[in-house]
């Protein structure tokens, strides 16, 4: 899909959407007094706009073109991502550990991680995460040109340069309070972009059924197209094995509640409950996502059977036959709302991260409020500028780079959540143990990382070990952190009050026997 | 690097390799009961919960809310999504 096929009234449309956009941003910005605000939003926002944040945060570039590819490859198989990937794990955050992360008044999680354990953990953690979504940035950055060169034709830089100017302008201006009401409006231009190929792609293939035996009479290889669950040694990236264990029981439970770009959304809520609310009207949008982003690519597989150079071409192959002018438009604008929303998200929060975590705490603890709202800012600035380098440098060095960087995502992912579940749901966790089970998930990640890719045969037998990665750095950091916990001195009361799981009432009934 | 990366690799294949015969042999229905098991440990869980634990004020609405009805439905949606597909 080129720009060629768009017409003016769908250049329009995307105009329109964008100026919109970054109005909106500019305007919401205009009140922002104090880092509270910025950061936080003033911790003014309402549930159903973080709600709808946290959804289409978690989509980005890739996500849309990626996921209906998959399913063209794969089938549903692909929609674990969105059922067991997020929608159980948003129910817990919401009835257990939002509670405790808002109430502590965090602006972070490590600075959570601060006051649970000890500096320590803050530090090693806020490095981490710093360090992560700065280059994630860039690589986001990347990924948007790369999209943006494949539907429009612009030139990779240009769209970089471009999509950095927009999104800088209101992430800077407006804070977190643009960013997710920008997100608002990027989500439901989502939806109506997406369900519009979705219900105009069935009619072309025969409704529901239509599609379900169209794909069944296509042989064997697509027997299993219509199964979530597949077996162990299931030549896909979905083995029933790492999807329960290595996506359900760590890497979406480390994503919903221990990644800052969403945990900071539910923090800046109006009041715990709203966070809560934030969560389980989440998981509801969530549940939806399936139908539009996976089904489009069942559609294409039908329509093309294998006739598209590849799977990534699915979708935009797709849009180009069955969406009249005027609403390639709507889609495309959507398709820019998915880019948009996930690179302000991490801008955004990598600046708090650095602004809050490092500058602060380390250099400049006790200036007003308002010197902290001028450092990010300025970070911001320095964070958009350093993304567009980052991302010209990622653009040099191949795809390779970007796979690179996921799986260092992953390594980290296990012991970050070990933190935060043993942190929150066991009182007898300590700092030291903490900050040792962290550094040794952060070890036995590594460790497997480096001997799959080096020993002359690879450790695991999946093609893209992530999931089993991440299970068990965190089965090392759980079980490090309960004995180094064991063998050390409880922490005082007053580090525990509000911050762990029923420790209040644990206490009184101590007490009262 | 190689030579340290195979002595790691002589340790851990042979647990890896039992754990993984271990999946492969647990038959499919069994597999997809674990999924169901886990949604349905969680929708006991949430009916469970206290109301004073999940019921309030949310801005825009007049009455308050409790949000466990909404959160069992989605779990709910979900077992009948796996049970299907």
């Amino acid at each position: 899909m080129e720009l060629s096929v768009l017409t003016g009234i769908d250049l329009v449309i995307i105009i329109a959407y964008l100026l919109f956009t970054v109005g909106l941003g500019m305007y919401l910005g205009r009140k922002i007094r104090t880092g509270k605000d910025y950061f936080l939003a003033g911790r003014r926002l309402p549930w159903w706009a973080v709600g709808m944040s946290m959804v289409v945060s978690d989509i980005g570039a890739m996500d849309i073109i990626g996921m209906a590819g998959l399913a063209y490859l794969y089938g549903i198989a692909v929609a674990n991502f969105d059922l067991i990937g997020a929608v159980p794990v948003m129910i817990i955050c919401a009835f257990i550990f939002i509670s405790h992360l808002w109430r502590s008044g965090s602006y972070t999680i490590p600075e959570f991680l601060e006051k649970r354990f000890n500096l320590g953990v803050r530090i090693v953690s806020a490095l981490i995460w710093g360090i992560f979504m700065a280059c994630n940035l860039g690589i986001m950055l990347y990924v948007t040109g790369v999209m943006i060169e494949t539907m429009v034709g612009w030139s990779i830089m240009t769209s970089i340069l471009v999509s950095a100017a927009l999104i800088g302008l209101y992430t800077l201006v407006g804070g977190l309070n643009a960013v997710v009401y920008t997100d608002v409006l990027q989500c439901t231009m989502l939806f109506i972009g997406t369900t519009l190929v979705v219900f105009l792609g069935l009619d072309k293939v025969g409704g529901i059924s239509g599609l379900t035996g169209a794909i069944y009479s296509m042989g064997d290889q697509y027997n299993n197209h219509f199964s979530l669950v597949l077996p162990a040694d299931s030549p896909t990236p979905f083995p029933y094995s790492g999807i329960l264990l290595g996506l359900g029981m760590v890497l979406a439970p480390a994503y919903w509640f221990g990644n800052q770009a969403i945990v900071q959304r539910a923090l800046a809520c109006r009041s715990e409950f709203e966070a809560k609310a934030a969560f389980i009207w989440g998981a509801s949008l969530k549940i939806f996502l399936p139908f539009i982003m996976v089904v489009p690519g069942m559609i294409a597989l039908v329509m093309y059977k294998n006739n598209v150079p590849n799977a990534d071409s699915a979708l935009p192959t797709l849009i180009r036959d069955i969406l009249p002018t005027g609403l390639l438009g709507i889609f495309f604008a959507a398709f820019l709302a998915a880019l948009m929303s996930s690179v302000d998200s991490y801008l955004n929060s990598a600046s708090t991260l650095w602004t809050k975590d490092i500058y602060q705490r380390l250099f400049r603890p006790h200036k007003d409020d308002r010197h902290y709202l001028i450092v990010g800012r300025i970070l911001t600035l320095v964070f958009v500028i350093w993304g567009v380098f980052f991302a010209i440098w990622v653009q040099g060095k191949s795809e390779s780079i970007y796979n690179v960087f996921q799986t260092m995502f992953s390594l980290f992912q296990g012991p970050s959540l070990a933190l935060i579940v043993l942190g929150i749901l066991w009182w007898r966790t300590t700092g030291s143990a903490a900050f040792i089970g962290l550094i040794a998930g952060l070890l036995c990640s590594t460790t497997l990382l480096l001997t799959h890719n080096y020993a002359s045969e690879p450790l695991f037998q999946a093609e893209d070990p992530f999931l089993f990665i991440a299970m068990w750095s965190f089965i090392v950091s759980m079980v490090s952190m309960v004995v180094i916990s064991l063998l050390t001195p409880p922490m005082p009361d007053e580090k525990l009050v509000g911050l762990v799981f029923r420790y209040k009432r644990r206490q009184e009934n101590a007490n009262s026997r | 690097m190689q030579t340290l990366a195979d002595f790691i690799a002589s340790i851990l294949r042979g647990p890896g390799l039992w754990l993984r015969e271990l999946s492969l042999a647990i038959p499919m229905s069994v597999a997809r009961g674990f999924f169901l098991l886990y949604f349905f440990i969680l929708l006991i869980w949430v009916l469970r919960m206290k109301k004073s634990a999940t019921s309030g004020e949310l801005s825009g609405i007049s009455k308050p809310v409790d949000l466990r009805p909404y959160a069992a439905m989605l779990l709910i949606i979900q077992i009948v999504i796996y049970i299907v597909f």
